[in-house]
C-alpha cells in the first residue's frame, strides 16, 4: 500500500498527494460507514493500483465503505487492491471499495 | 478504405480486416490513419482477430483504438424513438427512478452479497439520473445457475441500473452481478449504443442527457499470449521463458530488445533454429533436448501448408527422414522423427501448441517430456519402455494413452490429465510419486504388471470405481485416499503398506490383502462404510488406523503383534475383535466401541492410556499377562476382576 496525505478537498475531490513521491492525484472520493469527515491532513493508505492508469479497474470516482457491507468484495488480505484505509488523529479506520 | 483494408488483410489476416471495417467506419476515412495506428500498436499476425474473440477484448480493443485516434465519442446512430421503445426492442423494461423508495424496489432482483451501493446511498437520487431496466424473465434467472460469471452474460446484463452523473453527465452502467465481475460500473463498456444502437440519441433527445464516456482509461491494452517490445509494438509469443519471448516472424524479445533472424536463412519454431544454410536446428534455451534429435542433417526443405503454416522435412544422412510441421503463427504442431531412440531432459517442455508426436524408436524418456503440451491429442512412442517425471501435466485432449512397453516412469506422471479415460501399459512395474494425480475422467485403472507404486497413487481420483493391480508388492503412502467411488480392492501379492492407504475412501466396502505384512499410519482411516477387511498376515500396523470405521463388526487378525495409537478408534459396530498374538498397543486402543462384548489378548504385557475407553457394554475382558494396570479405568479392572471370578468358578 502507499501512503497518501488528503491536501485539497473540494465540494467534489479529493487531491492526494504521495507521502513519498509528492506526487499529486485527484479523485472523486465518496466515505460510507466514517462517523467522522475525512478532511484535509488526514493520511490515505491505499493500493497503489488504484493510481495506475492501467489498473483494469482505475477509476476517477472511487466509494468506499465498512469491510462487513455487501457492497464490495470479500477482502481476505492487506494487498487485495479494494482495500483503504484513513488514518486521521492517530487512528485507524480500515474501508474497502464499494461497486454500484 | 479499400485500399486500407486490404493492406489490413496482409498484414492480420481478413477476419481482422472486416473487424476493422464493421468497428472502425470514422477513422478509416482518412486513408492510413487505422492502419498506422495498428502497425504502431501491434507487430503484423494473423490471429489477432482470433484472440480477441477468444479472450472476450473486442469492445476493449474499440475503445482502445477511439483513444488512440483521439476519438471522443463513438459512432453514434441517430434515431426518433424513445428510449423506453428502444429499450423494449433490446428486451428491457426501462424504468427511471425519482425517489431511493424507487431505487429501493429494484433490491428483490439482487442476492444480498451482489447489492448495489445505490441501495445504500441516499444522496445518488440527488447526485445522479437513475434508471433501472429489467429484461423480460430476468426474476426467473437463478444466480446459482451461472458458476462462472461473466459481466456481460445473461444473467449479469439481465437487470441493469445506468446512471448519469447531474455535475459532470458521466455515465455508468451497473450489473447484477456487481463486484463479483471485473469493472461492474462499466457494464456495456458504459456505452449505450451497445444495448442498443441509436440509445445515446434517444436518452439525449428525450431526457436531455448525452453521456460523457471517458475513452483515456482505455489508453492501456492487454492481450494475453502478447508482448511489448521496446518499440511500443506486442508481439505475439509462441513460447516464452522468464527472460525471452519466441515471436512469429522470427523474431526474439530478449527484456524489450528486438532480434529478427533473416527469413531467408532461418526459420525460428517455438524456441529452435532452424538453419537451413548450416543444416542445423537448436534450441535458443538451455537445456531442451529438443534439438538432440537433429545430427547429421544432409537436407532441409520448407513447404507451405494448406493451413497457412509449414512443413519443415529433415532428411539425415542416411535417408531417414524427420518431419515438423507448424501453425500459422510458426509454433510446432506436429512432430515426427523415426531417427531416435532416446530422449534427454526437458523434450518440448514449453510448448503449448503441440498436436501430434510421432517417435516410433524411442525407448527412454528424460523428466518434463511436452510438460506443457496441454493441446496435444494424438502421442505414439510405441517402443517406449522407461519415462522420466513430470511427464506430460495437464493435457486437456486425450482421452487414451496406450505405451504397450512401458515399464518405469516417474514421479508426477499425467498430472491433472483431466479428460483421460482409459492407460493401456500392460507392462509397467515400477511407478513413481503422484502418479495420475488430479485426473477426473478416468473410471478404472488396470495396471496387471505393477509391482511397485510411489506416494499419492491416483491421488483426487474421486470416480475410479476399479483398480485392477493384481502383482503390485509394495505400495508407498496415500495410495487412492479421498477416492469416493470404490467398493472393493483385492492386491493378493501385496506385502508392504505406507501411510494413508485409502484413507477417507468412504465407499469402499471390502478390502483383501491377504500378504500384506506391514501397515503404515492412517490406513483406511475414515472408511466409513467399510465392512470386510481381510489381511491374515499383517503383524504391525501404525497410528491411526481403522478409526472411524463405523461399519466393521468383526475382525480377526491372527498375526498382529503390535498396534500404533488410536487403534480402531470409535468403531461403533465392532462386535469382535480377535488377535491372540498381540503384544504391543498404543493409546487409545480400541476406545468408543459400543458393541464390543468380550477381549482377549493373552500375550498383551503393557497397556497405554485410554486402553478400552467407554467401552458401554463390554462385560469380559482377558489380559492373563498384563504387568501394569495404572491406565485400567475402574470399570476395566471391575471387569477384569469379574471374568477372573469366572474363570475360577
Amino acid at each position: 500500500m502507499v501512503e497518501l496525505k488528503i491536501i485539497e478537498k473540494t465540494e467534489r475531490e479529493y487531491v492526494l498527494e504521495l507521502v513519498e513521491s509528492k506526487q499529486q492525484h485527484r479523485f472523486q472520493i465518496k466515505f460510507f460507514d466514517l462517523v467522522k469527515e475525512v478532511v484535509v491532513g488526514d493520511v490515505i493508505l491505499m493500493n497503489e493500483n488504484l493510481l495506475n492508469k492501467g489498473y483494469k479497474e482505475y477509476s476517477r470516482k472511487l466509494m468506499f465503505g465498512a469491510l462487513d457491507k455487501p457492497y464490495g468484495r470479500k477482502i481476505e488480505s492487506r494487498d487485495h487492491p479494494d482495500l483503504l484505509c484513513v488514518k486521521k488523529n492517530g487512528e485507524e479506520y480500515w474501508l474497502k471499495r464499494f461497486w454500484g | 478504405m479499400e485500399g486500407e483494408l486490404n493492406r489490413i488483410k496482409k498484414l492480420y489476416g481478413e477476419n481482422f480486416a472486416k473487424l476493422c471495417r464493421s468497428l472502425f467506419p470514422t477513422i478509416l476515412q482518412e486513408e492510413g490513419k487505422l492502419l498506422g495506428i495498428l502497425q504502431a500498436k501491434f507487430a503484423p499476425t494473423r490471429t489477432l482477430w482470433e484472440d480477441l474473440l477468444d479472450q472476450q477484448k473486442v469492445q476493449e480493443f474499440k475503445y482502445y483504438i477511439y483513444n488512440a485516434a483521439g476519438i471522443k465519442q463513438a459512432q453514434i446512430v441517430d434515431t426518433k424513438e424513445k428510449p423506453e421503445k428502444l429499450m423494449a426492442k433490446a428486451g428491457y423494461k426501462l424504468y427511471r427512478c425519482k425517489t431511493s423508495r424507487d431505487i429501493a424496489h429494484f433490491k428483490k432482483y439482487y442476492t444480498y452479497e451482489e447489492q448495489l451501493c445505490t441501495f445504500t446511498d441516499n444522496s445518488r437520487i440527488h447526485t445522479h439520473h437513475v434508471f433501472f431496466a429489467v429484461k423480460k424473465g430476468a426474476e426467473k434467472l437463478k444466480r446459482s445457475d451461472f458458476e462462472h460469471p461473466r459481466r456481460e452474460d445473461e444473467y449479469g446484463t439481465s437487470v441493469i441500473s445506468i446512471q448519469f452523473d447531474k455535475r459532470d453527465s458521466d455515465i455508468s452502467i451497473k450489473n447484477r452481478y456487481n463486484h463479483t465481475v471485473d469493472n461492474p460500473d462499466s457494464t456495456f463498456y458504459n456505452d449505450l449504443e451497445n444495448i442498443i444502437p441509436g440509445l445515446t440519441s434517444s436518452f439525449a433527445k428525450y431526457y436531455g442527457l448525452t453521456p460523457v464516456i471517458d475513452y483515456s482509461r482505455y489508453n492501456y491494452f492487454d492481450l494475453d499470449g502478447y508482448v511489448t517490445a521496446d518499440d511500443g509494438r506486442r508481439y505475439r509469443i509462441n513460447q516464452n521463458t522468464n527472460d525471452f519471448a519466441f515471436c512469429e516472424n522470427n523474431i526474439v524479445i530478449d527484456d524489450g530488445d528486438i532480434t529478427q533472424y533473416d527469413k531467408a536463412r532461418y526459420e525460428l519454431v517455438d524456441c529452435y533454429l532452424i538453419d537451413r544454410s548450416k543444416k542445423t536446428i537448436k534450441s535458443l534455451i538451455n537445456g531442451d533436448s529438443f534439438a538432440d534429435g537433429f545430427k547429421n542433417i544432409e537436407r532441409i526443405d520448407v513447404e507451405k501448408t494448406d493451413e497457412g503454416g509449414k512443413q519443415i522435412t529433415i532428411t539425415f544422412d542416411g535417408g531417414k527422414e524427420a518431419y515438423i510441421v507448424t501453425n500459422k503463427n510458426n509454433a510446432i504442431v506436429s512432430y515426427e522423427n523415426e531417427h531416435i531412440t532416446k530422449i534427454d531432459n526437458d523434450f518440448m517442455r514449453r510448448n503449448k501448441q503441440l498436436k501430434s508426436l510421432k517417435l516410433p524408436n524411442v525407448e527412454e524418456v528424460g523428466d518434463y517430456f511436452c510438460y506443457h503440451a496441454k493441446t496435444l491429442d494424438e502421442i505414439e512412442m510405441p517402443k517406449v519402455k522407461s519415462i522420466g517425471s513430470c511427464f506430460l501435466s495437464k493435457n486437456e485432449k486425450l482421452e487414451v494413452l496406450a505405451f504397450a512397453n512401458l515399464e518405469k516412469v516417474g514421479d508426477t506422471f499425467l498430472f491433472e490429465n483431466k479428460n483421460i479415460e482409459k492407460v493401456y501399459f500392460p507392462k509397467l512395474k515400477i511407478i513413481g510419486d503422484k502418479f495420475l494425480s488430479n485426473n477426473k475422467a478416468m473410471m478404472r485403472v488396470d495396471l496387471p504388471s505393477a509391482e511397485v507404486i510411489g506416494n499419492d497413487f491416483l491421488y483426487y481420483n474421486n470416480q475410479i470405481a476399479v483398480a485392477n493391480i493384481p502383482n503390485v508388492v509394495e505400495i508407498k503412502s496415500e495410495f487412492m485416499s479421498f477416492n469416493q467411488t470404490i467398493r472393493e480392492i483385492s492386491l493378493p501379492k501385496l506385502k508392504y503398506i505406507g501411510g494413508g492407504f485409502l484413507r477417507c475412501a468412504s465407499n469402499i466396502r471390502g478390502v483383501h490383502l491377504p500378504e500384506v505384512e506391514q501397515v503404515g499410519s492412517r490406513f483406511l482411516h475414515d472408511a466409513r462404510n467399510l465392512e470386510v477387511l481381510i489381511f491374515p498376515k499383517v503383524s504391525a500396523i501404525g497410528n491411526g488406523c481403522l478409526v472411524d470405521c463405523k461399519k466393521i463388526k468383526e475382525l480377526e487378525l491372527l498375526n498382529l503383534r503390535s498396534v500404533g495409537d488410536n487403534f480402531l478408534l470409535t468403531n461403533e459396530d465392532l462386535e469382535k475383535f480377535v488377535a491372540p498374538k498381540l503384544s504391543y498397543i498404543g493409546e487409545n486402543f480400541l476406545a468408543k466401541n459400543r458393541r464390543l462384548k468380550q477381549i482377549s489378548f493373552p500375550h498383551l504385557e503393557w497397556i497405554d492410556k485410554g486402553f478400552l475407553r467407554d467401552n458401554t457394554e463390554l462385560t469380559y475382558a482377558e489380559l492373563p499377562k498384563l504387568r501394569d494396570g495404572r491406565y485400567l479405568s475402574s470399570h476395566m479392572e471391575e471387569i477384569l476382576s469379574k471374568t477372573s471370578e469366572k474363570e475360577s468358578e
